[in-house]
């Protein structure tokens, strides 16, 4: 099977019970992904698959045959990280930092949807990534921040 | 997780073939099975996927006005689709499960066909669906279950979709190589608290290829409304879905009460559609629906919530 990972066509032939996380972690050494609860009740492990946040521990690498998986190693690098990164480093949104890949990936998706979300918005489409060290609030500040600063970017 | 083997069909017939076959499982976005498989309720040898084949992938509206939905669609989907802005109340119910990930990971064959979600059955103690005799729950930890028990499990289920369904009085669609049948919504849960197996009455080779809903169900008054602990991500500890048809009658359904998704008496229903109630005389009717409530020792609370969803379900349908 092929798909693209992170913008590049991969062609894999994994074991069937081979999950996404295991695949992207044990497989690509790709360990920006974190795994926390293993048991689709956490969030830390979204990646976007066709764009959509998916838990990478609940789905298998092989629904992903044919469709792109994007993970927080293809969003931006530590010297040209993207502006959902810079925005988490600006208004300190991290504690631990074991949910941030996650809170990252599935705020990807929110902005993908609404350039200029609400705070309700934001809310409802992060409610699947908890972080246990209570960073919410900042986090919505950090999506905000990003918000507005996509927006100024792609408007030159 | 043990092994198995992934086998993406290439037709509708080459999956219902594969899943005749001893070992094989349908799977739709995976998110429930790939935890039964780890915990023991399910041993497939290979997982037939289901979500690209073209009959159970789309939504179709019909002539007169009906519409059929695959069983393979994505829950993300439903919560959206502009084919079923005539039935608000199953988009509110879809938009209500779990998180933004979980619905589009989840598909509506496999959000109906779940498996309960109590943490006895999860982690295998002493459970009555995991090989035990009785219902640990009965006299241990049950704040999230069932108030309406109708055998020997007392898990609620948790399918939020399954609740608006029950009130659009959705038909499932189901195939196997063996023929197609027509269940009920209602009657695909029969059982469902003495089924060791499933929730459903699904047999192992046996598919949800669609949904269909009528077009007597649609628009009208319909209400919606999910009650949880922590306000989203989380299952219901009672919702309530309520529709008034174009024709002036009445149904009201509950879901995190029973086994299944729980449908009011009829004799409330007619008497909500009858109309000019008061607050008294709604209030009396809420009681009268949860009127055969047999809660635990640490739920009834379930059975007030229940009625304070009936009470503003009847009040936003009503006339
Ligand atoms: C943390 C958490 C919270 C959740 N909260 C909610 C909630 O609030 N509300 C809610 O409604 N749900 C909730 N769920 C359940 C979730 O929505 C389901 O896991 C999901 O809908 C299942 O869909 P799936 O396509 O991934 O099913 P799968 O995991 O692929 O399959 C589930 C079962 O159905 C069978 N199956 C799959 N497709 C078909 C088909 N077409 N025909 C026949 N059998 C089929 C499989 O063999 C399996 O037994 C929650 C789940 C989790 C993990
Ligand atoms: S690790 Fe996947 S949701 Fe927690
Ligand atoms: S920063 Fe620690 S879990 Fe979120």
């Amino acid at each position: 099977m092929r798909l693209t990972l992170n913008g590049r066509p991969v062609d894999v032939d994994p074991p069937g019970e081979t999950t996404l996380l295991d695949f992207l972690r044990d497989h690509r050494g790709l360990t920006g992904t974190k795994r926390g609860c293993d048991r689709a009740e956490c969030g830390t492990c979204t990646v976007l698959l066709d764009g959509a946040p998916v838990y990478s521990c609940r789905t298998l690498v092989h629904r992903c045959a044919g469709r792109a998986v994007e993970t927080i190693e293809g969003l931006g690098t530590v010297d040209a990280p993207h502006l959902l990164q810079e925005a988490f480093v600006a208004e300190d949104a991290t504690q631990c930092g074991f949910c941030t890949p996650g809170q990252i990936m599935a705020a990807v998706a929110v902005l993908a949807r609404d350039a200029d979300p609400t705070d309700e918005q934001i809310i409802a489409g992060l409610s699947g990534n908890l972080c246990r060290c209570g960073t919410h609030p900042k986090i919505v500040r950090a999506v905000r921040r990003a918000a507005a600063a996509m927006r100024t970017a792609s408007h030159g | 997780m043990t092994g198995f083997a992934y086998h993406r069909p290439s037709s509708l017939d080459d999956a219902l073939a594969a899943l005749a076959e001893p070992g094989s499982l349908p799977i739709g976005g995976g998110s429930d099975l790939l935890a039964g498989i780890e915990e023991g309720h399910a041993a497939p040898t290979r997982v037939v996927e289901l979500e690209r084949i073209p009959e159970l992938a789309t939504i179709t509206t019909q002539a007169d006005g009906g519409v059929r939905i695959g069983g393979g669609v994505g829950i993300a989907l439903l919560a959206e689709a502009p084919e079923l802005s005539a039935f608000p109340v199953l988009r509110a119910a879809c938009t209500a499960v779990g998180s933004p990930a979980l619905r589009a990971m989840g598909t509506l064959g496999g959000n109906l066909a779940q498996r309960q979600r109590c943490w006895y059955f999860r982690s295998r103690v002493g459970c009555f669906k995991h090989g035990g005799t009785g219902c640990a729950a009965v006299d241990g930890e049950h704040v999230y279950h069932a108030i309406f028990a109708s055998g020997t499990c007392h898990a609620a289920h948790p399918s939020d979709p399954a609740v608006a369904l029950l009130v659009l009085d959705a038909r499932v669609e189901v195939r196997s190589v063996r023929g197609t049948r027509m269940l009920d919504i209602e009657a695909l849960y029969e059982g469902a608290a003495e089924n060791v197996r499933s929730e459903t009455v699904l047999a192992g080779d046996e598919v949800i290829v669609a949904v269909h809903l009528d077009a007597a169900a649609r628009d009208g008054a319909q209400h919606w409304e999910k009650l949880t602990q922590r306000g989203a991500f989380d299952l219901a500890l009672v919702s309530c879905a309520g529709v008034r048809r174009t024709d002036g009658s009445v149904r009201i359904a509950l879901g995190g009460v029973a086994a299944g998704p729980w449908r009011a008496p009829h004799s409330v229903e007619e008497d909500i559609a009858s109309g000019g109630l008061d607050e008294e005389s709604i209030e009396a009717l809420a009681a009268r629906a949860t009127y055969d409530a047999t809660p635990l020792a640490g739920n009834a609370y379930k059975v007030q919530m229940a009625e304070a969803a009936i009470r503003r379900a009847a009040k936003t349908i009503a006339n």
